[in-house]
């Protein structure tokens, strides 16, 4: 097929009589398009909100996630709260007999002096001297 | 353009947003540090459990050893646990009672 350009305007639907008339018709067409306002509906409004929408939610379902997670951990801490204070309980026995059975031993006690050599002997050695080992914290 | 309802609108979902931001930042780092006690914790009484054998054995070698050589010095290490020895022997078992005699 050959390109003819058509003999109407297809953007306005006006019949173009003749060449020579056309041109001045046109332009002044075309400058009253310029001249017309925006089409309204389109405003930067409706992107904008979905955006700070989208913004907005997904740290919030963050936030409750959060929330949830500290909470989980509080029950837990809770929870831990009994075999802590076993734990406690017996690390400060453990502490205590294992310091008294080697100052014992270092005295001169000869049963001390054994369960010291016993407990060698399996990898244990006591340090009478050094400082009882600190609990982790009880409280948050 | 955006008419004034429409701007302080996206001001506050922004202001919002940016609070969120910042309220889950720390709540993040609050949950780590719970994370990091819960986990010292448990560590501490994973420790305590495996060292409950060890004293008990302890326990029972110097109550042993404070029977058999009759130490008061162990016997006082032992009274600081509240663990109180007895060297009392422990009764003479009864002697069986006689068979019941089969009725003729």
């Amino acid at each position: 097929m050959s390109s003819v350009p058509p003999t109407s305007d297809a953007r306005t639907g006006a019949a173009a009589p003749s060449m020579q008339r056309q041109a001045p018709h046109h332009s002044h067409e075309r400058t009253e398009r310029e001249r017309e306002p925006a089409p309204t509906g389109h405003g930067p409004f409706v992107p904008l909100l979905l955006l700070a929408l989208a913004v907005v939610l997904w740290p919030a379902y963050q936030a409750v996630q959060l929330n949830k997670e500290r909470q989980n951990l509080a029950t837990v801490f809770a929870n831990q709260k009994t075999q802590y204070d076993t734990a406690v309980k017996l690390r400060t026995s453990l502490d205590t007999v294992a310091r008294d059975t080697a100052t014992l031993a270092s005295n001169g006690n000869a049963d001390a002096k054994l369960i010291v050599q016993e407990l060698a002997k399996r990898g244990i050695t006591i340090n009478p001297n050094a400082p009882a080992a600190e609990p982790p914290t009880a409280d948050r | 353009m955006l008419n004034s309802k429409q701007f302080w609108t996206l001001n506050v979902l922004g202001l919002a947003a940016l609070v969120l931001v910042i309220a889950n930042m720390v709540a993040f780092s609050h949950n780590r540090d719970a994370q990091v006690d819960v986990n010292t914790r448990g560590a501490y009484i994973q420790q305590a459990a495996q060292l409950q054998p060890l004293y008990q054995q302890i326990i029972k070698a110097l109550a042993d050893l404070s029977v058999r050589n009759n130490d008061p010095q162990l016997r006082e290490v032992l009274a600081k646990q509240g663990i109180s020895v007895s060297t009392t022997p422990p009764p003479a078992a009864q002697p069986p009672a006689p068979a019941a005699q089969p009725k003729k």
